[in-house]
């Protein structure tokens, strides 16, 4: 009778098969759940307890067969691979009842006779997770640190990895070792030590070399020379990403995470620190704020000496240093660029150290005071070096609209590398935002002059006189990313033929006075810059199958797919537990796509011709007025994209055209293209450069201030964002300020306030914008101190997630390589836009089709 | 109950206005406060909104016979306070012994209020030495001692230092300068800060300062609590942290006790 009545209310609005689906689904969720609406008081759990949690992006008032096909989807996920549903679960409150019944669960356990099993297993589960968290933990570990031990543990480790490595590499026994060792990883992976993250780059590093083993012993087609080329090539490329993947897991194995070092209380036992400002050509207003922070540094003012080091000999410049009271220097000639600069300025100064700073890159009025610690800590240290911070987009950030949403390219860097570098003191200077002890410095002879990355260079000199070096990572100064795409792969131009060069004259592995780690890792630092080639081989790799039908691999297809997956899953997991923070999953292939065109050239140069090339100025503080696409930039990977997509074309008609047993090969082949096709996609999609209209960077925060107005009616206010010029202000909706108005705005310089004329330009809502109206140099100074230079204006930047995951990443990539597709073709036609918006439709329905995380608020039609 | 001392060191430099704007912003907070006034101006009535021509308060009444609720009074906002009050006219001439008597028959009148707990009583405290001052002094967990940056500040430091603080001291309450009034924007606001924060040890003076704002006076000459008429005035702001300054302090001489 009920159900009748129902069926009459439905079928009043539906058609009888839509009523009947949704009747059905309605019986089945009361069924399942035992929903009781009026009796759950627990939100949450009623929440989880409905259908709709279940199946986030199933429309269940309008089941139709797309509905119903995302039902039976997410489904049969659910049920085969979402795991661990119970996770999802808010955690339990401690209650008295769940508590009791756990007890007797427990008791219940004990007295079974089976649970005897299961507890000796619970034992040895708990012991081992234990053994893995107290791997992490060094104070244990001490009597390991004994020579003895340490060659005794060195030896058997070797011998070990022999042996795992060697092991039979016959299609079972891989696929046994590849699943105990991926049990291993995958269960160590979440447990937030030291010891675990080790454990995942020993397993990796096994099944990588594994595989290389299998790689050169059973896979080079020794019969058909040009096979034998192609593949030999591939193989080199391989074996260069698996010496880089072990260099690196060595290097950022223990980051040191250096803390600060407290100077002494009494000023006196300070020593003299000379501020360098090297300048070439860029304009004063960029230089200014720069300068005026070094004066403003926390430092007693007659033991700082700041240095404009003008090598454009510019009358403005000399004019501005000397109404500001720094110390002004130009040269005759332009000799060694940047290097040459800083040498004449060190014959002329007498300071005791020597901090240095890009013209464009202002110190935090603390930069000292943080890390001058340290010298007078350890007698032997030659080089402090702080982060580079950049507090405008670089290209990526700015043309793919990721700014402070994910870690950005030089993250990685100065987040995990350089801190990892410290522990085997092979943390090298970098160009600016780092303090030199004089007397190593002169030692080496001033900054060196023979390679184009000076930086680096100087400091492997002064590790090669047992000097020591610090990475302190805390970003203490901060400046303008590359505007430009061309500018930024302008700049690494210059890293990598520098470190090139470095490697050829100087090379790391050979010489005196370095220990080993600081070997490996400036060896790495350098190898790094050599990927332009390996890069481009494996995006061509697999056309030599798909096109000229090669077999660069002579191996059966089930067994590639058995080491190299492995081999691939291992380094992907590992790196994203150890870098996923500084470096999102994925990316560093964008990234390093997008360059290696572009350092192949110059680093085979410098490889064969070290003294070659000269030093470029990279440019910064530039406008777009308005979006373009860099036609010449991406014009390299437009070849490749095309390359690519003849390959995939060819691979869908060997699929279909081709012999049977080859079809695991063409489809392992497929996936290989259409990943490098997405990470192409990624490369051009950086190629349009969005409009750039503001000439100075906004810096975006939430502090207090206060609004002072012409009437003394002072307002309690938010400081919204600051740039050189002026300021966001969000008003209580109170406050009467108009645009043209002139107020003052007080903020915090150190402890005491400072009051700062401003105009306000605009006021929407209670949003106000305002541009400074501040004459003097002191009061110029405080707003610095009070902005910029603030001791804590860049922490808190870089608080990414710590659980990187993969998988969204990956999703990042691929939305990002879409995007550059829809972007170039839109560049060639923009008559083709609404097929692209098809297009688009199309993609999303298929995205709805697939399986969502339960809870997750989606909208699909 | 705690009960809090607010006392001008220069004249003006704004205790009465301290007292009511903490009081109210303790009672905002939370924390449920009364603010007393002990300075004949009678200053604290106004700025609860008591009409100019009403006398009434502690003056008017025999503290031995009235109950105290006769003489505390409530505003629009239900924030209660206790009123100075004014004498009759012509009965000037016994002023000091009727103030004596008061401070003679404070605590005892107070009593019920000390019966409730966890209130703070904030009492705008005379600048005079005399029998209120000294009962404060006696009876009060802590003195913030008030001063404006402005030059008549250097020479009643002097007398601050000599009379009152020195009382304080012998009568071992808890003070601290707070600094009421602070203009960055006026550099010599700004330079007699900077001279009390050389001429004051750094644990008497506050960190945290009141700025001069002129939503100040207009609340006042409106009769109404600052925090009422201005929510987002800075002063306001100000009282905010300094009540909850006062909170963490307060907790901290409990926890000594």
């Amino acid at each position: 009778m009920l159900i009748k009545n129902q069926w009459r209310q439905v079928r009043q609005q539906m058609s009888p098969w839509q009523a009947w689906v949704h009747l059905f689904s309605l019986y089945l969720e009361v069924l399942l759940f035992n929903v009781r609406p009026a009796e759950s008081a627990d939100k949450a759990a009623a929440r989880v307890s409905q259908l709709r949690y279940w199946f986030p992006h199933v429309n269940f008032a309008r089941l139709g067969p797309i509905n119903l096909i995302r039902f039976f989807v997410q489904l049969c996920w659910l049920v085969f691979i979402k795991s661990g549903v119970k996770s999802l679960l808010p955690e339990p409150e401690h209650d008295a009842k769940r508590v009791v019944l756990h007890e007797q669960i427990k008791d219940a356990e004990k007295r079974s006779k089976r649970s005897k099993k299961q507890r000796i297993w619970r034992f040895l589960t708990s012991k081992a997770e234990d053994s893995v968290r107290v791997f992490g933990n060094v104070e244990g570990y001490r009597w390991l640190n004994h020579s003895v031990t340490r060659v005794l543990f060195t030896m058997i480790a070797f011998v070990v990895a022999l042996f795992a490595v060697q092991l039979p590499t016959s299609g079972t026994s891989q696929l046994v070792i590849l699943l105990a060792f991926w049990a291993v990883a995958l269960w160590v992976r979440d447990l937030k030590n030291r010891g675990a993250a080790l454990l995942m780059m020993v397993l990796s590093t096994l099944v990588s070399s594994r595989y290389m083993y299998w790689r050169i012993t059973e896979t080079i087609n020794w019969d058909v020379l040009s096979d034998t080329i192609l593949s030999l090539t591939l193989l080199t490329a391989e074996l260069y990403a698996w010496s880089i993947l072990i260099l690196g897991y060595v290097q950022t194995a223990w980051p040191l995470g250096r803390k600060v070092v407290p100077l002494p209380k009494d000023t006196a036992q300070w020593p003299t620190v000379d501020v360098y400002i090297p300048s070439y050509n860029e304009p004063l207003q960029v230089v200014k704020p720069t300068v005026l922070a070094a004066l403003a540094l926390d430092w007693p003012k007659d033991k700082l000496n700041v240095y404009l080091l003008d090598d454009g000999d510019r009358e403005e410049f000399a004019k501005f240093a000397k109404q500001v009271g720094a110390n002004y220097f130009a040269r005759q000639d332009n000799s060694h660029a940047k290097a040459g600069n800083l040498n004449n300025a060190l014959k002329h100064t007498q300071g005791d150290y020597i901090a240095i700073f890009d013209c464009d890159h202002v110190p935090a009025r603390s930069f000292l005071q943080l890390t001058m610690g340290w010298f007078l800590q350890s007698n032997d240290l030659a080089l402090v070096q702080t982060p580079h911070h950049f507090f405008s987009p670089d290209p990526f950030e700015k043309n793919l609209n990721m700014f402070r949403k994910n870690p950005n390219e030089g993250e990685l860097f100065y987040g995990l590398i350089q801190d990892g570098n410290d522990l085997w003191n092979a943390s090298f200077f970098c160009g600016s935002c780092a303090v030199i002890k004089r007397g190593p410095l002169e030692e080496v002879g001033g900054i060196a002059t023979e390679t184009v990355t000076e930086d680096a260079h100087t400091a492997l000199k002064m590790h090669r006189l047992k000097y020591k070096s610090a990475y302190l990572n805390i970003p203490q100064a901060a400046g303008l990313a590359t505007e430009s795409l061309s500018a930024h792969i302008g700049q690494r131009i210059r890293w990598a033929r520098g470190m090139a060069q470095i490697f050829r004259l100087d090379n790391p592995l050979r010489g005196k006075g370095l220990s080993w780690g600081q070997r490996l890792c400036y060896s790495n630092g350098m190898l790094y810059f050599l990927n332009g080639l390996p890069r481009l081989i494996y995006m061509m790799a697999p056309l030599a199958f798909l096109l000229l039908h090669t077999y660069i691999v002579y191996a059966p297809a089930i067994m590639i797919a058995l080491f190299a997956v492995p081999h691939l899953v291992h380094a992907y997991i590992t790196n994203s537990r150890v870098q996923g923070r500084y470096r999102n999953s994925f990316w560093a292939e964008m990234y390093e796509t997008v360059l290696a065109w572009y350092i192949l050239r110059p680093t085979l140069v410098a490889l064969f011709a070290p003294s070659r090339g000269k030093f470029n100025v990279t440019e910064k503080g530039g406008m777009n007025a308005e979006d373009y696409f860099d036609w010449e930039v991406s014009r390299p990977y437009l070849f490749l994209v095309g390359m690519c997509i003849a390959g995939f074309l060819a691979g869908i008609w060997r699929l279909f055209a081709g012999p049977t047993d080859e079809i695991l090969t063409v489809v392992l082949n497929i996936v290989w293209i259409s990943y490098n096709l997405i990470i192409l996609g990624g490369a051009v999609a950086v190629a349009e450069e969005t409009k750039q209209v503001r000439a100075s960077h906004r810096v975006d925060v939430k502090r207090p201030i206060s609004v002072v107005l012409e009437d003394d009616r002072v307002f309690a206010a938010y400081l919204v964002d600051y740039s050189d010029l002026g300021a966001g202000i969000q008003l209580p909706s109170e406050c009467p300020l108009a645009e043209g108005d002139t107020c003052q705005i007080l903020m915090l310089d150190g402890i005491s306030q400072n009051a700062f004329e401003v105009s306000v330009m605009s006021r929407r809502g209670d949003h106000i914008g305002v541009l400074y109206q501040v004459q003097d140099q002191e009061t110029q100074q405080s707003l610095l101190r009070a902005t910029f230079s603030r001791a804590d204006a860049w922490i808190g930047w870089r608080d990414y997630n710590d659980n990187e995951k993969p998988f969204t990443s990956f999703k990042e990539v691929i939305a990002i390589g879409f995007k550059g597709y829809k972007r170039m073709a839109l560049q060639v036609s923009p008559k083709i836009q609404p097929v692209l918006q098809v297009l688009a439709r199309m993609g999303k329905a298929i995205r709805s089709l697939l399986p969502h995380t339960p809870g997750k608020e989606v909208h699909y039609d | 109950m705690f009960i809090i001392g607010v006392q001008s060191i220069q004249s003006g430099a704004g205790a009465s206005t301290v007292a009511a704007a903490l009081a109210v912003a303790l009672s905002e907070g939370g924390v449920r406060s009364y603010a007393m006034d002990l300075t004949t101006e009678n200053a604290l009535a106004l700025m609860y909104g008591m009409p100019l021509d009403n006398p009434a308060g502690l003056l008017q009444s025999d503290l031995i016979n009235t109950h105290i609720r006769d003489c505390m009074y409530e505003n629009d906002h239900g924030l209660a306070f206790i009123p100075m009050g004014r004498m009759e006219p012509g009965a000037a001439a016994h002023l000091t012994a009727r103030l004596d008597a008061i401070a003679a028959n404070l605590t005892t009148w107070l009593q019920p209020l000390h019966e409730i707990g966890e209130r703070i009583l904030v009492v705008d405290t005379p600048r005079e030495a005399g029998s209120l001052q000294n009962w404060v002094y006696k009876n009060a967990h802590l003195v913030l001692n008030v001063a404006a940056p402005e030059p008549r500040l250097i020479p009643a430091l002097l007398e601050f230092e000599q009379g009152s603080l020195q009382r304080q001291f012998d009568l071992s309450v808890q003070s601290y300068v707070l600094v009421n009034g602070i203009a960055p924007h006026i550099q010599l606001t700004h330079d007699i800060a900077d001279y009390l924060k050389m001429a004051l040890s750094e644990t008497m003076l506050l960190p945290l300062m009141i700025h001069k704002d002129q939503h100040v006076p207009e609340a006042f000459a409106k009769m109404q609590p600052l925090a009422k008429y201005a929510p987002a005035a800075q002063s306001t702001k100000d009282f905010a942290a300094l009540a909850l300054w006062l909170t963490k302090e307060l907790v901290s001489i409990q926890d000594k006790e």
